[in-house]
């Protein structure tokens, strides 16, 4: 309705309202700079301003607050890269860092793989009602993690769990999963698989939507077998996303700490410390926010670096081939 | 005989292009088939923990101490949710609904304004650059990463363990993610229509509201629902900011209930139950937004 009735131009009128208020003479390029010109550089700053803040107050003044906590002790001392170098002695730090990075190194491929999986199924024309498909897939997405986490914990119970219920079928014995360094391992990522792969799902499957559906036609006259279309054309095409994926899949693994603090709270001993559990565990429950903020740095510092490779590496289409 | 049904269903879809069929056709149905059974072993997996947790909830304590584990409670109880809302777990409800609510509707306050001007206004190019930029970019910082200071800062204030810090802080923390997603959106929409309104001599305001807003109502509304499942879900921050039961969230209420007494695992069930019904709902409205939002957010972008 509205759209009708505002669609007969009247021009000029809308450009003198403009005019009256504006300071400056207006810019020559025609209708649309005439009317969005100095005044609403002001206007549009005030518009943005709000959010600004809020990106300062959350994001901006905390990396630098870091700073100032890593370089200073608990008691508020400059102690210059004490902290630093202290964390490069911490076995448990390094425990940490590199249960972090092992989950990573399982966590990522498995959810990429499950995810292109699903959505090349998905995808495919043999999937109807791709829409019911899409929403029970991306459902553990939006599960809490703490929840996701509390959900296997109880999956994997030793008696109540559903886990080991094929073993029992199989005859084998039941595994107590969550008391062995190896197994809590392993019953750890399948959890983060389980919770991140819906967004490699997601990220991948929009990917596919983008890729032209001709070219296919035009390889299947070229007599492309499906494996070399998907090699050659569909693989380059989704590479963006792959990357995007590829990043956040990452990020997402690192960063986890409810699944932990739901199932093995760390344990056993302290084989399933993770960073972001390690961060957690020093600043508020062993009262060490300075100390535990030379670690933030260190997470801060993976995850930049991630970015950069993954974007330069996988994002950044490379013609020269 | 799950063949010859395939083959049937197969009929009555529409008929591929001939090019594609005649590489396909030998093997049609049988592909079919197993994509079929792919995704329902893929939905099963997806599901099944929720399953699981639900069902724990209304078994009986002989259903429970059950070897092997029943996949059907014999004898439905409501003992746990009984106990669950002894627990006072709907004051933790509120507590969630309370933030989430507000900090959703807070965000989009000053998120909107901030696409709007990032897409629709002549601004210096490089400011809207740099701060749309920095905006993508905060979304992959860990939340973790902001919570030390801000919990540093919010005991110098002593505001910690307050529900208003908790709106603040999920406000913030959403805004820029809010701006990106919302910029993408706004971008789609093509300027044409709104220009036409001013010129009409229609105010800037009056064009946003008669025409702008009524176009992107859908994918706000579908952001506002993201926002406030990241809202109800947020477990990192109210990790540091929660005290007591005046401002305890679901998330911890449901980690406070973890048992250390194996029968208790009927409550922190119906915990969990309760957590996740709003995420099923969520998922069915998001999916068709979240997939086209990311097919263009990333077309825009290259």
């Amino acid at each position: 309705m509205t759209v009708q009735q505002t669609v007969s131009p009247l021009p000029g009128q809308g450009a003198t309202s403009a005019n009256s208020v504006n300071t400056q003479p207006p810019p020559p390029q025609g209708m649309w700079s005439e009317l969005f010109s100095f005044r609403d550089n002001r206007l549009g700053v005030m518009l943005i301003v709000p959010s600004l803040l809020a990106l300062i107050l959350v994001q901006f003044y905390p990396i630098v607050y870091n700073f100032w906590l890593i370089l200073t002790s608990e008691k508020g001392e400059w102690i210059g890269l004490a902290n630093l170098s202290r964390l490069t002695r911490d076995t448990i730090f390094h425990g940490a860092l590199i249960f972090s990075l092992k989950m990573g190194i399982v966590v990522v491929p498995m959810c990429l793989l499950v995810g292109l999986g699903l959505a090349l199924l998905v995808h495919s024309d043999y999937a109807g009602r791709k829409a019911i498909w899409i929403s029970i897939l991306i459902i553990p997405l939006m599960v809490s993690e703490i929840v996701a986490g509390m959900m296997w914990k109880i999956m994997y119970h030793p008696t109540l769990g559903l886990v080991n219920v094929p073993l029992a079928a199989l005859g084998l014995e039941p595994i107590i999963w969550l008391v062995k360094a190896d197994t809590a391992f392993i019953a750890l990522c399948v959890v983060e698989v389980w919770r991140i792969s819906p967004l490699a799902f997601l990220l991948l499957y929009a990917g596919l939507n983008q890729v032209p559906r001709d070219i296919y036609e035009a390889a299947a006259v070229d007599g492309a077998t499906r494996w070399r279309a998907f090699w050659d054309m569909t693989l380059p095409y989704i590479r963006p996303m792959f990357a995007i994926a590829t990043i956040l899949v990452f990020v997402w693994s690192t960063r986890t700490i409810g699944t932990i603090a739901a199932t093995t709270q760390g344990g056993p001993g302290r084989a399933t410390w993770n960073l972001s559990w390690y961060i957690y565990g020093m600043s508020f429950q062993r009262l060490k926010p300075h100390y535990a903020s030379a670690a933030v740095l260190v997470m801060l510092l993976m995850t930049y670096i991630a970015g950069t490779i993954f974007v330069r590496y996988l994002w950044v289409e490379r013609r020269s081939r | 005989m799950a063949q010859t049904e395939a083959r049937e269903t197969a009929t009555t879809e529409t008929v591929p292009l001939p090019v594609e069929m005649a590489v396909q056709e030998r093997r049609f149905n049988l592909r079919k088939l197993l994509v079929v059974i792919v995704l329902y072993l893929a939905a099963f997996w997806t599901l099944v923990p929720m399953y699981w947790v639900a069902i724990s909830s209304i078994k009986s304590l002989r259903d429970l101490a059950h070897i092997p584990p029943r996949f059907f409670p014999t004898d439905p109880r409501l003992d746990a949710w009984v106990t669950i809302f002894e627990r006072r777990i709907l004051e933790n409800v509120y507590n969630s609904l309370v933030v989430a609510t507000l900090a959703t509707i807070i965000c989009l306050v000053i998120s909107v304004p901030a696409a709007y001007a990032a897409t629709r206004m002549r601004l210096p190019f490089k400011f809207v650059a740099i701060v749309v930029g920095l905006m993508g970019l905060v979304a992959l910082l860990p939340p973790i990463a902001s919570a030390i200071p801000l919990f540093l800062l919010g005991s110098d204030l002593g505001i910690i363990d307050e529900k208003y810090t908790l709106i603040i802080l999920y406000t913030v923390l959403n805004t820029a993610f809010a701006v990106w997603v919302l910029r993408g959106t706004f971008m789609d929409v093509p300027m044409d229509v709104e220009e036409a309104a001013l010129m009409d001599g229609d105010t800037r305001f009056g064009a946003v509201r008669r025409i702008l807003l009524p176009l992107i109502f859908p994918s706000l509304f579908s952001i506002a629902i993201l926002l406030f499942i990241f809202n109800w879900n947020e477990y990192i921050i109210a990790l540091y900011f929660v005290n007591s039961m005046k401002t305890m969230t679901l998330p911890i209420a449901i980690q406070a209930q973890i048992p250390q007494h194996e029968l208790d695992w009927g409550v922190v069930s119906a915990a969990g139950t309760i957590a996740v019904f709003p995420v099923l709902v969520a998922a069915f409205t998001l999916q068709r937004f979240l997939v086209r939002g990311l097919t263009f957010g990333v077309a825009s972008g290259q």
